[in-house]
């Protein structure tokens, strides 16, 4: 099949998986944000361990799956097309959940229907249309843009369904189809020219899907002080009872299935794999590289994020971040373009082009995480947290730690943590642009899948994924006790008081204070 | 009475103080990733001044590196592997060195088969070498200036199932008429040994009988998959009755316990297809020494034993103790010496790889 | 229960869950015509019944049975919900008029803006609104709509106290002239002892008192249903022998306005502090036989009480 039909096929797909998400999304949206505080807790992270599962770990698990599926294409791409949708609905969901509330609230739409169309339509401001855009259509058209465009980009687990029946391909996927015509004929390297006459047609397609929600964050202003309450109505039991059906369901089929298949085919494998110390050593300096080019990659992400955020300047970041959401393939594919163009040869595989990438690639997550988690609290509360730390008091110090940690490290940790996660199990950024000795140890693990599951791959894969969750978990303890061994721990200078402007002055004056006369 | 002075208090500013934060959680993140110490029961570091020999790989990985790892640790020479995916293989890596000719990273290129080697000579980037392990192999496999040379070899097979079909050749000539081919699986030509294949069928009749079998086996509902392994595995499960893959693939099924057999894949004229591992030396390396030294290892007759005991079972192209070849090695042997020549068909394959990028890019 | 003489809607064995315990749990009720005020304190589940009532949410367990007549063109049922509702596309004008039905006079409109001070907010838009502004908007859409009956959550909430009585007596006018049956949640027991006939109490989702205004504020039969509508000096009935309110065991409430605190130098209690509250007195009192002490609230048209004065609390309507 040519790439401009699997672009077509894989778009057609990437819609048709995100039209079918979208009223789930809004059944879940609805449920976690109508539960307790404790439950909705526990229903997002239900929600979202199943997209934080990496997809070539969930095409390993269900390759055999696959295999029996391979002269039934229909079938094969079903069980694709479902696993997908188990993938992208937490993140059409988490759109939902955390965009700005539309303008035309659940009670003004209730009004609206109790009113009548016969009414209403008698004006054009308050037509059914009008209505439409200004309510919860507002934001799922960004939801289902987002789902369908990581659909859309999605290759770990095609490449590994991947089957030719009779002619045809299934899964379909123009960027597994895009890879192997770079293998096949240096695309892009021998004349730059050749990756935009092949890589135009899926980078048109990403930016139709993607454009809802840029066109939500461009348009965002920031929320008014005057909190609007938006009474939403509380799901049904039975509907609440899906909705947890749903979230086991994915949980499981995404999550708890492939990881179970990892522990259970290395088990037999693990004892020699220890005795191979060789390999292990092998494997854990490989861990160690890919480690240390995700983390690099971490920083520059978040700290452009944040730093563009603090400054308000959102648009400058959309601008910026808008190679990344065009996926890790095409990214890649225009950044080896622009090396080759501007920096001559040989300069587009090496770790400087590498963590370049991977930054790129991780900056739109950064600046929707920090987005989400709101990084750094409104400084009221961070500095009530800090007067508490500065207390005498052990107490009350350690009252201010957690306060401190709960409010702005435990946040920052969130970030760095999920982001190191994806900028380690990154695929295609390694594969167009690391040097040999650089090549990520996710990128080997995945390679090697495509000769099927052995007990060997299992154990190591388990590993390997076992790797950044330890980290991550090592940083989180150790996190937790930074704010009392850095240095701002215990300020010796004096409170610096206002002269009674509303700026921040800095006039000291005595501590010791005048008492007023009685 | 006074009041007691509270303790002095410093406002920072959040944002620096958490840049703060993030710094420092950075140095505890890449501090243990910069220089990862080995464990004490690991063998000593290598010796060699701190340069490193760079091998663009081919060849499963699963049986590469274990010969690499035994090379590092008998020269001391360190040694950075590039496989590539199992669908692109060795294409994916010619293309890779012929598009890296003005910037080398790659010392010695090992690939799985000749061809895409041989494909390297047009664009003048191998090295001629005659050591000792060049010698050692016979004139058919190598290039006799030396810039390349075959050596252990596997064979291009019918592996059937035999729950479901017999594994003789009637049955599978059978098999292979069938109306409804859906039983029965390939690799995609584009690449790989499946690609030599293809190219071996072209250099027939310049492609016409391959055309119309090609055409054909996809109306009849053939299955194309990702590579070897994979068809391995679909006919080891009985999704597939029979297919094409390699002998190391094969017997990878055989150690697994299924119910598979082999029968050599012969051309028009009663050849089988033997398909050697080539290595070549690249030019531009700064390793020559650690470069020549490989080379040697790999066509030495101890490798090629511990290839034929490995289990892939390649076959040995030079001498080598015959009483220390596995059983089934020594079975292929006798297929191996009936081997079609694989000189001269640069021409075909360059037009044969013409004809299968334009008929996939329909 | 007062019955009602044309029911509008009927609740049976309806529950709505919470998280820990139900939010809304009726076993029977019926609504029908007329000003019915639904009162309790935060929590007690006012809203989740409305909300039931005019559809918005659905129950968990039960039915809700409405009946409300159809006729002609008229709307039955419109709803003025305690956060606005608003249309942020249309202008104040526009939600009056596009709710207006087709026979309603050209100058409809302009009444119910200048009812509500919003004049010179025709053209404005809800973004544009302040709190007060929006929630007497949205009471005058309601009105506007002219529905047979109009559910009301909390209505004029934001507006402030100058204004509050005048605007919640033009929609009750209103309601008159259009014939229109209102229900509505509030917190504040005035509104409901001005304007409605009937008041259905809750607290912690459970119906606790249902029933004519003046009779359920006169005679309570809870504690909880008689603090819906005001503030009322509970006795228990081991506190009404105590006190000598009673002779015999009977737990009763006392109004402000009925609770007299007689100067008695042979009275059982002795004062112990009092202050003016507006209107009403609060007095801390201490009975002399065991030391308890509680506070009582009466009405400051007598002299205030004197610290260690012994006195003798009387019901006013006994």
């Amino acid at each position: 099949m040519s790439l401009p039909i699997e672009c077509g096929l894989t778009l057609l797909r990437a819609v048709a998986v995100a039209l079918v998400a979208c009223p789930v999304t809004a059944l879940l949206a609805a449920g976690i944000s109508t539960a307790s505080p404790r439950r909705s807790q526990l229903a997002t992270l239900a929600l979202v361990v199943p997209f934080l599962t990496p997809g070539f770990v969930v095409g390993y698990a269900y390759s055999n799956v696959t295999l029996s599926l391979a002269r039934q294409p229909v079938l094969n791409e079903l069980l694709y097309d479902l696993l997908l949708l188990l993938q992208v609905v937490p993140v059409g969901t988490l759109v939902l959940l955390f965009a700005p509330p539309p303008p035309l609230g659940p009670t003004a739409d209730h009004c609206r229907r109790l009113a009548g169309r016969q009414r209403l339509d008698r004006f054009r401001t308050t037509r059914h249309l009008a209505c439409l855009r200004n309510g919860e259509l507002r934001n799922r058209l960004p939801a289902i843009g987002l789902m369908a465009l990581l659909v859309f980009h999605e290759f770990e687990i095609a490449s590994l369904f991947r089957v030719i029946a009779g002619g045809r391909v299934t899964p379909a996927s123009w960027s597994n189809a895009l890879f192997e015509a770079t293998a096949l004929q240096g695309l892009g390297e021998r004349n730059p020219s050749n990756l935009w006459e092949r890589g135009w047609l899926p980078l048109v397609c990403s930016l139709m899907l993607i454009s809802p929600l840029l066109s939500l964050l461009w348009s965002a202003r920031p929320a008014p002080d005057a909190d609007i309450s938006r009474q939403r109505p509380r799901p049904r039991r039975g509907v609440q009872w899906s909705i947890r059906g749903w979230l086991g369901l994915s949980l499981a089929a995404v999550t708890v299935v492939p990881l179970v298949s990892l522990i259970v085919d290395g088990w037999s494998t693990w004892p020699s794999f220890w005795e191979g110390q060789r390999s292990l050593h092998s494997l854990s300096v490989q861990s160690a590289r890919s480690l240390a080019v995700a983390v690099v990659a971490t920083l520059l992400a978040s700290l452009v994020a944040i730093g563009l955020l603090q400054a308000r300047r959102t648009r400058s970041l959309i601008v910026l971040a808008l190679p990344g959401l065009l996926g890790s393939l095409s990214l890649g594919l225009l950044l080896t373009w622009a090396f080759l163009r501007f920096a001559g040869p040989g300069l587009q595989h090496t770790v400087i082009a590498l963590c370049l990438g991977e930054s790129l690639w991780l900056l739109p997550r950064a600046a929707l995480l920090v987005g989400l988690l709101t990084v750094f609290p409104p400084r009221k509360q961070h500095h009530l947290s800090r007067l508490l730390y500065d207390s005498p008091s052990r107490e009350q110090r350690a009252a201010g730690r957690r306060l401190l940690w709960t409010l702005t490290g435990k946040r920052v940790a969130l970030l760095c943590g999920l982001l190191c996660w994806w900028g380690f199990l990154e695929l295609t950024i390694n594969e167009l642009l690391a040097p040999a000795e650089w090549l990520s140890v996710a990128h080997r693990m995945y390679q090697q899948m495509h000769f099927g599951r052995n007990g060997a791959l299992s154990a190591m894969t388990l590993l390997v994924i076992l790797v950044p969750l330890g980290w991550i978990t090592v940083l989180s303890v150790v996190g937790h006790h930074l704010p009392s061994v850095l240095p701002w721990g215990h300020s010796r200078r004096p409170l610096a008081f206002s002269s009674g402007r509303r700026d921040s002055g800095s006039l000291r004056r005595d501590p010791v204070a005048q008492e007023p006369p009685s | 009475m006074p009041r007691r002075s509270s303790p002095p208090l410093r406002c920072p500013n959040p944002v620096r103080s958490n840049l703060a934060l993030e710094l420092a959680w950075a140095i505890l993140l890449i501090g243990p990733g910069c220089s990862p110490s080995p464990t004490p029961s690991t063998p000593p570091s290598p010796v060699v001044t701190g340069k490193t020999l760079v091998v663009y790989c081919a060849h499963d990985a699963l049986y590469a590196d274990p010969i690499l790892e035994r090379f590092t640790q008998e020269t001391g020479i360190a040694v950075q592997t590039r496989h590539d995916t199992e669908a692109t293989k060795s294409l994916g890596l010619v293309n890779r060195l012929i598009r890296e000719k003005a910037a080398r990273t790659c010392d010695v290129f090992w690939n799985n088969q000749v061809l895409g080697t041989t494909d390297l000579l047009a664009h003048d980037l191998l090295v001629p070498y005659r050591g000792s392990g060049w010698k050692r192999i016979p004139d058919r496999f190598k290039d006799p200036r030396g810039r390349w040379c075959g050596f252990a070899a596997r064979l291009r097979v019918w592996i059937v199932n035999t729950d479901r079909l017999a594994a003789t050749a009637t049955a599978i000539e059978q098999g292979f008429a069938a109306a409804d081919l859906s039983r029965m699986a390939i690799a995609r030509p584009l690449f790989g040994t499946t690609l030599t294949h293809y190219c071996l069928l072209w250099h027939v009749d310049d492609g016409r009988t391959l055309k119309a079998m090609h055409a054909d086996t996809r109306r009849r509902g053939l299955i194309e998959v990702a590579g070897n392994a994979t068809v391995k595995n679909l006919v080891a499960r009985g999704t597939c009755d029979l297919g094409w893959t390699d002998s190391d693939d094969f017997f990878v099924g055989i150690d697994d316990g299924r119910p598979v057999a082999m029968q050599p894949i012969r051309l028009p004229g009663g050849s089988t297809i033997c398909l050697p591992n080539s290595v070549a030396i690249i030019k531009g390396t700064r390793q020559m020494t650690a470069a020549q030294r490989l080379v040697d290892f790999l066509l030495s007759s101890e490798i090629e034993l511990a290839l034929a005991r490995s289990p892939s079972r390649q076959i040995p192209l030079g001498p080598t103790d015959q009483g220390q070849l596995p059983e089934d090695v020594r079975h292929l042997v006798g297929w191996a010496s009936e081997g079609i020549e694989l000189s001269g068909l640069t021409e075909s394959r360059a037009a044969c790889l013409a004809w299968l990028r334009a008929e996939y890019d329909r | 229960m007062t019955p009602a003489t044309s029911t509008f809607w009927e609740l049976r064995d309806v529950r709505l869950d919470g998280d820990r315990q139900p939010r809304l749990w009726v076993d029977h009720l019926e609504i029908g015509d007329g000003h019915t005020a639904i009162l309790g304190p935060s929590g007690a589940g006012k809203t989740s019944l409305l909300n039931l009532l005019v559809a918005y949410e659905h129950t968990d367990l039960g039915q809700v049975h409405c009946h409300i007549p159809r006729s002609g063109t008229r709307l039955p049922l419109f709803w003025v919900p305690s956060d606005g509702g608003l249309w942020p596309q249309a202008s104040v004008a526009e939600h009056l008029r596009s709710v207006l039905p087709p026979e309603s006079s050209p100058d409809r409109t302009g009444i119910l803006l200048e009812m509500f001070d919003l004049v010179e907010r025709t053209d404005a838009r809800p973004a544009e609104l302040s709190a007060g502004e929006s929630s007497r908007l949205s009471t005058a859409r309601g009105l506007a709509a002219g529905a047979r009956v109009l559910v009301a959550d909390e209505p004029l909430v934001h507006v402030d106290p100058a204004r509050l009585a005048c605007y919640w007596s033009e929609m009750i006018e209103d309601c008159h002239r259009e014939n229109t049956s209102l229900i509505f949640s509030t917190h504040a027991p005035e509104q409901a002892l001005r304007h409605a006939d009937r008041v259905i109490g809750l607290c912690e989702g459970r119906m606790i008192a249902d029933g004519n205004t003046q009779e359920l504020y006169r005679t309570p039969p809870s504690r909880e249903a008689a603090e819906c509508l005001g503030p009322v000096n509970w006795f228990t009935a081991e506190q009404a022998l105590a006190w000598e309110l009673a002779t015999e065991e009977t737990e009763f409430g006392i109004r402000p306005r009925d609770l007299l605190v007689i100067p008695d130098e042979s009275g059982p209690v002795e004062v112990v502090s009092s202050r003016e509250v507006g209107a009403t007195r609060e007095t801390r009192l201490r009975l002399l036989s065991n030391q308890a002490s509680r506070t009582v609230t009466h009405l400051a048209d007598t002299p205030a009480p004197v610290e260690h004065q012994r006195i003798r609390l009387k019901c006013r309507n006994v």
